[in-house]
C-alpha cells in the first residue's frame, strides 16, 4: 500500500501549492490595482500570470477534488441502486474518469513537448509568459487525476471500508468540515 | 451538418451517465469525447487533440480566477465572526418590531449575501447564529428554521454570486452587468421576505413565541440579556469594525465593477484582501488563515474542473450542430414565447431537485440561452430569471440542499425537527422567489435598471 501513501502525500502537496498559489495571487492583483491607481503604473504581465496561475491550480487540485470525493455528482438514483450494482456503477464511472484524463495527458504531450523546445510563450509585449509550464503542469495533474481515479475504483470494488472510512487523503479537521464541503 | 442520430447518442449517453452517478465533469468529457469521435467519423486522434487543447484553453482567461478569489473573500468574512456582530446590532436596532429575531435574521442573511457567493455557507453559519435565539424566545421551531433556509437562498441571488460568475462565463455574458443586474432582485425579495415575515407575526403572534422579545422586563431571562447588553457595550468596536469590514468589501466589490474602476477579477481580489485584512483585524491567526485558503482548495477545484469540461461540452454541440438543431426545434414549435419561457423554467424546477445548481447550469445553458435571446428576451435579465429557478431547487423536496444543510447544521442543538417540517415551512419562500420571477419576467427592468445606468 506503500505507492497509494506516496500518491496521497503527492495529492494532499498540490493541493497546498495550488491553494497558496491561488492565495498569492491576491496580492499580484492588489499589486496591479495600486500600481495602476497610485503610482499610474500597472504591473505588467499580471493579467497573463493570472491567467495561467488559474489553469495550472485547477489541474494540480485535480487530484485531490478526485480522491476525495468532491466531484460532483448526481445521486438521486444511485442512491435507490441495489448495493452491490451501485458500487459497480460507481467504479465504471471511475474508470470513464481514468480514461478522460488520460486522454487529456495522451493529447496534450505533443504540445508540451514542443512549447518547450520552441519556446511558445503566451501575452505580447512587456512580458512574454512562457507556455510550457502550463502545459507541463496540466499533464502532472491528469496523469495524477488518473491514478487517483484508478484507486478509487480500485478501494470502490475491493476495500470499500478503506474509501468510506479515510474520505480522502487528508483526515478532515472537524471545524473546517462541514460549511466548506458544499457543492453550490 | 446537424446528425439526429449523433444528437441523440451524445444527449442519451449524456444523461446515462448522469443518471448513473458518473461525476458530472467526467460525464460531460466522455460525452463530447464521444460526440467528437462520431462526427469526425471515427477519428481518435483528432479527440485526443480536442481533449488536449481545451485542457489548456478552457480556462486561460482573466476572469476565471473570480471563482477562488471570491471564495477566498467569502470563508475569510465568514471566519471574522463579523457577520454575527451585524446580526447582533440589528437586532438590538429592531426594537418592538414583532417577529424581530426573523426579521434580523433576514437582514443579516441579506448583508452576508453580499459578502459571500454561496448559498450553503449562509444556510450553516445563521443555523447556528439565529436559530438558537429565536428558539430562547420561544418562537415557532419550523417558522424559525424556514426563515434561515428560506434567507439562504439570497446568498446566490445577491452578488457576489458563484452562480452569476458561472453563468457570465458560460454564456460569456459581463459578469460586472450580472452581478449589478441581481441587486434590485435581490432586495425585492427581502422585502417580501420580511413582509411575509411581519404579517405572520401579526397575524400569528404564537410563531414567534407571543411576543415575549418584544414586552421589555417580562422576558424570562430579562437580567441575563442585562448582562448580555454591557458585554454587548464593551465590544461596541468589535461592532464598529465588523461593519465597517463588511461595508468596506461592498464598496469594493460592487461600487470598483459599478464606477467601472474593477473588473469583477479585480474586485474578487480587493475583496479577498480586504476580508483577509478583517479577518485579521478580528484575531484569526495563521492556523485559521491555511484552513480558510486549503478549504477555498477544496471547493473550487471541482467547480473549475465542471467548467473546463463545460467549455469542451459546448465546443462538441457547435460542432455536431446538436444545439442549433434543438434550437430550431425548440423554435420551431407552435409555442408562444412565455409557454417556451415557462417550458424552459419547468425543467430547471425538476432538474433543481435532483442535480446541484452549477451541474444545471452546464447541462442546459448553451441550448437554452440562445433560444431565450432569440425569443427576445434580455439576456441579463434572463440570467437573474434563471439563476432564481435553479436557486429554488434548494428548497424543494426531495434533494433541497439548503434544508438539508439547516438539519445538519441544527444537529446538536435540536434533533427533533424532521426535514418535512423544514421543507414545509420553507414553502412560503420559495412561493415568494416565485413571484419574484415572475415580476422579473414581466417587468425585466427591476434586473436591467442598473446595469442600463453604467454599462
Amino acid at each position: 500500500m506503500s505507492i497509494v501513501k506516496l500518491s496521497d502525500r503527492l495529492t494532499r502537496f498540490l493541493l497546498v501549492l495550488a491553494a497558496v498559489w491561488a492565495f498569492v495571487l491576491t496580492f499580484f492583483i492588489i499589486a496591479d490595482i495600486v500600481g495602476r491607481s497610485v503610482f499610474n503604473s500597472p504591473v505588467y504581465g499580471v493579467p497573463e500570470i493570472v491567467m495561467n496561475s488559474i489553469v495550472m491550480i485547477v489541474f494540480l487540485q485535480a487530484g485531490y477534488a478526485i480522491r476525495s470525493g468532491a466531484m460532483l455528482r448526481a445521486d438521486f438514483l444511485a442512491q435507490r441502486f441495489p448495493p452491490a450494482f451501485g458500487r459497480v456503477a460507481l467504479a465504471l464511472g471511475y474508470l470513464l474518469g481514468a480514461a478522460f484524463f488520460a486522454m487529456i495527458l495522451v493529447g496534450g504531450w505533443e504540445a508540451a513537448i514542443r512549447s518547450w523546445v520552441a519556446g511558445e510563450y503566451e501575452g505580447e509585449g512587456a512580458l512574454r509568459v512562457p507556455a510550457w509550464p502550463t502545459r507541463f503542469t496540466i499533464l502532472i495533474g491528469s496523469a495524477l487525476a488518473c491514478f487517483n481515479y484508478l484507486l478509487i475504483a480500485y478501494l470502490d470494488i475491493f476495500r470499500p471500508q478503506a474509501l468510506r472510512s479515510a474520505a480522502g487523503p487528508v483526515a478532515s479537521d472537524p471545524d473546517t468540515s462541514d460549511p466548506d464541503n458544499e457543492s453550490p | 451538418m446537424f446528425d439526429v442520430s449523433i444528437a441523440t447518442v451524445l444527449i442519451v449517453s449524456l444523461l446515462v451517465m448522469v443518471a448513473l452517478g458518473v461525476h458530472i465533469a467526467i460525464a460531460l468529457g466522455m460525452a463530447s469525447a464521444l460526440g467528437i469521435f462520431l462526427v469526425t467519423g471515427g477519428s481518435f486522434n483528432v479527440v485526443l487533440a480536442m481533449l488536449g487543447s481545451t485542457a489548456y484553453e478552457a480556462l486561460r482567461a482573466y476572469e476565471f480566477a473570480v471563482i477562488p478569489l471570491f471564495m477566498l473573500m467569502g470563508e475569510f468574512v465568514s471566519r471574522s465572526g463579523a457577520v454575527t456582530d451585524v446580526y447582533r446590532a440589528i437586532h438590538r436596532g429592531l426594537q418592538r418590531l414583532p417577529g424581530r429575531l426573523a426579521v434580523a435574521t433576514l437582514l443579516g442573511n441579506a448583508i452576508f449575501s453580499f459578502v459571500t457567493g454561496v448559498s450553503i455557507a449562509s444556510a450553516a453559519a445563521f443555523s447556528r447564529i439565529a436559530y438558537p435565539e429565536m428558539k430562547r424566545f420561544g418562537y415557532h421551531r419550523g417558522f424559525a428554521l424556514g426563515a434561515v433556509a428560506g434567507s439562504s437562498c439570497l446568498g446566490m441571488l445577491i452578488p457576489p454570486s458563484v452562480l452569476m460568475i458561472v453563468w457570465g462565463l458560460l454564456t460569456e455574458r459581463s459578469i460586472g452587468q450580472i452581478f449589478l443586474a441581481g441587486v434590485l432582485p435581490g432586495l425585492l425579495l427581502v422585502s417580501l421576505f420580511v413582509c411575509y415575515v411581519l404579517v405572520s407575526a401579526v397575524m400569528r403572534p404564537a410563531l414567534v413565541g407571543g411576543g415575549r422579545e418584544t414586552a421589555a422586563g417580562t422576558s424570562p431571562d430579562d437580567a441575563a440579556h442585562q448582562a448580555d447588553d454591557s458585554a454587548h457595550h464593551a465590544s461596541r468596536w468589535q461592532t464598529w469594525t465588523s461593519g465597517l469590514g463588511i461595508l468596506s468589501v461592498v464598496v469594493a466589490v460592487l461600487g470598483g465593477i459599478w464606477f467601472g474602476v474593477f473588473t469583477p477579477t479585480e474586485g474578487a481580489g480587493a475583496g479577498a484582501f480586504i476580508g483577509l485584512a478583517l479577518a485579521i483585524a478580528k484575531g484569526m491567526r495563521l492556523r485559521g488563515a491555511i484552513d480558510a485558503i486549503l478549504s477555498v482548495g477544496r471547493t473550487s477545484a471541482p467547480i473549475l474542473l465542471l467548467l473546463v469540461s463545460a467549455a469542451l461540452y459546448s465546443r462538441t454541440l457547435a460542432m455536431t450542430g446538436v444545439s442549433s438543431g434543438i434550437q430550431s426545434a425548440f423554435l420551431g414549435t407552435e409555442l408562444l414565447p412565455w409557454m417556451l419561457l415557462a417550458l424552459m423554467i419547468g425543467i430547471w424546477f425538476i432538474l433543481g431537485m435532483v442535480i446541484d445548481s452549477i451541474s444545471i447550469m452546464l447541462l442546459t445553458l448553451t441550448i437554452f440561452e440562445p433560444i431565450a435571446v432569440s425569443l427576445g428576451y434580455d439576456p441579463i435579465a434572463f440570467a437573474i430569471i434563471g439563476i432564481l429557478a435553479i436557486e429554488a431547487g434548494l428548497l424543494t423536496p426531495p434533494f433541497g440542499l439548503l434544508v438539508y444543510t439547516v438539519k445538519a447544521a441544527i444537529r446538536d442543538e435540536d434533533d427533533s425537527v424532521s426535514i418535512m417540517e423544514i421543507f414545509r415551512s420553507s414553502t412560503p419562500y420559495w412561493l415568494i422567489m416565485l413571484v419574484g420571477l415572475i415580476a422579473i419576467v414581466n417587468f425585466p427592468q427591476i434586473a436591467t435598471f442598473l446595469p442600463s445606468l453604467v454599462f
